[in-house]
């Protein structure tokens, strides 16, 4: 198997590729040379590493200069044909829509539950707040479901930390927001244990502001 | 707090919502008046229960974890969702 996978600017010599031995490449071409990389390359020939800057031809450093040439075209899968892209074209449509129904209808379950001025402002400004069971006080945005909640130093307060603690499975984000909220007004310690919590950065200035 | 004002769930009726990432949430309803209903209610509580699901009862007055299910009590809406983790 002849492929490599490296960065731009690297140079890779047989010593190199005498390193990466432990690892199922090798340097293209005879190990001899030195081949210094123009650009982000990638594998080939079945190897299983990462295949995101591959786009199905061989416009590396081996193709750009001519040095590689019996590599051209090597194992590239061919472009979609028009009926393949129709077809993900409408499996995508059809998820679109299944995943909005999902989510009008998390929504619809969420705000039953939430008193109308909690459900008033997660509508109108985004976010609702809510008291932990023991006694923190939690603002839940509605932006996502990874990180979207804020510890509050004191009701309409500012953040003292973000938290990222949601159920798992890919639900509709107000599905998510909902079992945020239950878990906060029930189990707030458990909460804390089994989230992630970022502090808050505070700016610079405030580090460099006079000490009293 | 809001009553239950689920549009497919009849008035009267408890409903267990079983948060899905394809429908949003799964319901299943149950007159508390109709005793083969109820049983039904009690055995999906407990598949959920067993399956490891977090069950929290959410009313007008309260919003608890339920670990039992308590047809006595009337209807009443329960939510089940894995239980969350870090991210």
């Amino acid at each position: 198997m002849a492929v490599f996978f490296t960065g731009p600017g690297q140079v890779w010599t047989a010593s190199t590729a005498a390193a990466t031995a432990a690892v199922p490449w090798t340097l293209i071409g005879t190990t001899a040379e030195t081949v210094t990389v123009e650009r982000l390359a990638w594998s080939i020939a079945g190897t299983t590493g990462s295949m995101g800057a591959f786009n199905g031809a061989w416009t590396g450093a081996g193709a750009a200069t001519g040095r590689f040439p019996q590599f051209a075209g090597y194992n590239c899968p061919p472009p979609p044909t028009e009926a393949q892209q129709a077809a993900w074209r409408r499996e995508n449509e059809q998820r679109r829509a299944v995943l909005q129904v999902a989510g009008a209808r998390a929504s619809q379950l969420l705000l039953s539950v939430l008193s109308p001025a909690e459900a008033e402002s997660y509508t109108r400004l985004g976010w609702f707040e809510v008291r932990g069971s023991g006694g923190g006080w939690w603002r839940i945005r509605r932006d996502g479901q990874a990180g979207n909640i804020e510890e509050l130093e004191r009701p309409g307060g500012p953040r003292i930390a973000s938290w990222c603690c949601h159920p798992p499975g890919g639900l509709p984000d107000a599905d998510a927001h909902l079992a945020q909220l239950l878990h906060l007004v029930t189990d707030e310690d458990g909460f804390r244990a089994t989230g992630n919590r970022t502090p808050r950065r505070r700016l610079a200035a405030a580090w460099q502001a006079p000490v009293r | 707090m809001a009553e239950l004002t689920l549009t497919d769930v009849p008035a009267g009726h408890g409903c267990i919502s079983k948060l899905t990432s394809d429908d949003g949430d799964f319901r299943i309803t149950w007159d508390p008046a109709d005793p083969e209903d109820t049983e039904n209610a009690r055995q999906a509580f407990d598949d959920l229960q067993r399956a490891g699901y977090a069950l929290y009862r959410t009313s007008a007055e309260e919003r608890s974890v339920i670990r039992r299910f308590r047809p006595e009590e009337g209807a009443m809406h329960v939510v089940a969702v894995r239980p969350n983790r870090g991210g």
